[in-house]
């Protein structure tokens, strides 16, 4: 069973009901047991009255029933009687109820008193109290030597009060059995209200698409019990807001940064339809060079996302940084020519274990950035050091149209400094590609823009 | 009729600048905002396509500029970006008229059309000058029912002429809006441009279109409107 609902409301039921059971039961076996003690009471009251009226003169038994008294046992209809006899068992006074039937004999004293149940000849059930007392007027020595005691035994049809006991042992059962019935209702009832605010929850949530996903559950009350889970949907639906955020940017980007290739490509294409005996002679070398430059955003894009999912095996090895380092700048020595600008390099000897091809990619395009946005004939210096603990590799360069602002968006895909993204060379993805790539190989990576004007990006990882 | 395209992608520009050359455009090119803003200030363009995201100076701040100066040079804004926000700050801005790259040549050529009859108050593609037919669309000329070749720049100097019809024309302003930088007209040529175009279109013709005023230059006007020579 999944459902708490459900699985409270048996859990309740069950548990309320014999609540109820155990309860009613309780109260029932109360209320027979006061019936029969008030009835025994009655019984006990009796005797006591029966045995105050007998005298005893002398040796002469003087029994002192007044007509009235007498008329509660002696009529026909008499639903009570008693027996009185002496110490021998000799029959010494029998009221006229209930002639035909015969008395139980055990008997105690008003302290200890016996009381008997049996069923009389015509099957009434009736219940018997058997005392032995001394009358009064006895002499100690006779009570001593129980000459003089007297045997009393009262008897009263008890079927009144079995019925009242029946009685009451219905009403109970009956009662019983509506509430047991009705618990499952009641308590589905109180279950369904006490979730109200949960199939609230749920509705809220149900509403939260892709175009409302700044709404925020939290904004409406809700029990303390919920708030968690509120607070928890709230900062999920933070992360998904910003996750889609992100990707809406990085999708609009892409398409601003494809529409001015696509729009070259489509104006050369039509020139060329519509012209073609003054058919350019750039045209091939045009839609070769917007292809290349169509395929590095692809490219890029998609290693990035390879980066970022985890799909790039990352397979350790000792490197040698320093030498990495010199073979990019070599391979870059065509475009630090082309820039007209100088690479100084401050490298000490040091091998490290990290990805060798990982770490060169982002060598690379550290080194490419530097190069190719340095202002001609300015300086890009390059240190490799393991100092306190750790190695670092930073690069530097002037960059004069930098300020401290662009800092932080300096990694987010597509951006440049240059608006005009007039560069078929940069995607606007490198540096995007070196920061998940810093992280795939655990390394660490730090901007800082100083007050000459130089930036400086640095690479390191602890020793 | 000149038009100044500033777009710094250098692929984009030589492809427009060819297509706008071959509908009789006199085209200049400007890679960057200081560039076509230094431009646009210095000579009377006919039209303007100005990209938004341009180096050094944004096509947005290019056009406040112009229009701040009372630049009143009709002004296509060509961009990549296409939010509605950035269609209505362009045309805020002071823009003509707005394309999204990519675009179809064929538009931007009749948008560049209709900006540059717009320059001259006129709405239809035929101009009529006397018996004298020029269809801007067809780039095609008749006379009295007989049709007329022209090179490109005799187009551009007839259409120029006719747009302005009834008013003198200096050599400078001439020059100014049928060469673009690729020419390097010499001190004669809007007088041996216009001999040619007279002989094309005047010769043999029940009366003249084009008229020389003295010192002034010269003027497009039917026999109705011809005033007596100043001079």
């Amino acid at each position: 069973m999944n459902s708490i609902r459900q699985r409270l409301s048996y859990g309740l039921s069950i548990a309320l009901a014999g609540i109820l059971a155990f309860g009613l039961g309780a109260i029932y076996a109360r209320v027979r047991a006061e019936l029969y003690s008030s009835f025994d009471e009655a019984l006990l009251t009796r005797a006591r009255a029966i045995s105050t009226l007998i005298v005893l003169n002398g040796s002469q038994l003087s029994l002192q029933f007044s007509d009235k008294f007498l008329r509660e046992f002696d009529d026909d209809v008499s639903t009570s009687a008693f027996e009185l006899s002496d110490a021998n068992g000799r029959l010494v006074q029998r009221s006229e109820g209930l002639s035909h039937d015969s008395f139980p004999r055990n008997v105690g004293t008003f302290d200890t008193p016996v009381f008997t149940s049996f069923r009389l000849q015509d099957g009434r059930r009736a219940r018997a109290l058997g005392v032995s007392f001394v009358p009064r007027g006895s002499t100690k020595q006779a009570t001593r030597s129980n000459t003089q005691w007297m045997r009393l035994v009262v008897v009263s049809d008890k079927e009144a009060l079995e019925a009242s006991v029946t009685e009451i042992l219905t009403a109970t059962l009956l009662v019983g059995g509506l509430l047991i019935v009705i618990t499952p209702l009641v308590v589905l009832k109180v279950i369904d209200r006490s979730m109200r605010p949960l199939s609230r929850l749920t509705s809220q949530l149900e509403q939260i698409d892709v175009a409302s996903l700044c709404t925020r559950v939290s904004a409406h009350p809700m029990p303390i019990e919920l708030k968690p889970i509120q607070e928890t949907t709230d900062r999920l639906l933070d992360r998904l807001e910003q996750a889609f955020e992100r990707e809406r940017r990085v999708s609009s980007a892409l398409a601003h940064e494809l529409r001015t290739p696509i729009a070259e490509l489509r104006s050369l294409a039509e020139v060329a339809i519509r012209w073609p005996k003054r058919r350019d002679a750039h045209t091939d070398q045009d839609v070769l060079a917007i292809a290349i430059h169509m395929e590095q955003i692809v490219t890029r894009m998609l290693a990035l996302s390879r980066i970022e999912s985890g799909q790039c095996p990352v397979s350790i090895e000792q490197v040698r940084i320093d030498t990495l380092t010199q073979q990019v700048v070599r391979a870059l020595e065509a475009r630090i020519k082309a820039n007209g600008c100088r690479v100084e390099m401050e490298i000490a000897p040091t091998t490290i274990a990290t990805d060798s091809v990982l770490l060169r990619a982002i060598v690379s395009n550290l080194l490419e950035n530097a190069v190719d946005h340095c202002p001609k004939g300015s300086l890009v210096r390059v240190r490799v050091a393991a100092e306190q603990g750790r190695i670092s590799w930073r690069v530097s360069n002037s960059a004069p149209d930098l300020t401290k602002d662009d800092l932080p968006r300096l990694g987010e895909r597509f951006w440049r400094k240059d608006a005009a993204r007039s560069s078929s060379v940069h995607t606007g993805l490198g540096l995007s590609i070196v920061k998940a790539l810093t992280a795939a190989i655990d390394w660490d990576l730090a901007i800082a823009l100083d007050d000459d004007q130089t930036v400086t990006f640095v690479i390191g990882q602890a020793l | 009729m000149r038009v100044l395209l500033v777009e710094d992608s250098v692929r984009l520009t030589r492809h427009l600048t060819a297509a706008l050359r071959n509908q009789n455009y006199a085209v200049d090119s400007a890679e960057d905002g200081e560039e076509g803003l230094w431009r646009a200030r210095t000579t009377a363009y006919d039209a303007l396509i100005l990209d938004v995201m341009l180096p050094k100076l944004d096509g947005f701040a290019v056009l406040s500029r112009l229009r701040a100066e009372g630049c009143s040079t009709h002004v296509l804004m060509l961009t990549a970006r296409d939010a509605v926000a950035d269609r209505v700050a362009g045309l805020r801005g002071g823009a003509d008229d707005y394309l999204v790259k990519p675009f179809a040549l064929e538009e931007l050529l009749a948008r560049v059309d209709a900006l540059c009859r717009r320059a001259y108050g006129c709405k239809s593609k035929l101009l009529r000058i006397g018996d004298l037919t020029v269809d801007t669309e067809t780039r095609s000329v008749e006379r009295a029912g007989r049709s007329i070749v022209l090179s490109a720049r005799e187009y551009r100097l007839l259409e120029y002429l006719i747009r302005r019809q009834g008013q003198v024309l200096s050599r400078a302003e001439i020059e100014e809006h049928i060469y673009d930088d690729t020419a390097s007209p010499m001190s004669n040529a809007v007088d041996s441009a216009i001999c040619v175009l007279r002989r094309k279109i005047d010769v043999g013709a029940a009366y003249p279109l084009i008229h020389t005023r003295r010192r002034h230059g010269y003027m497009a006007a039917a026999p109705s409107e011809i005033r007596a020579d100043p001079a």
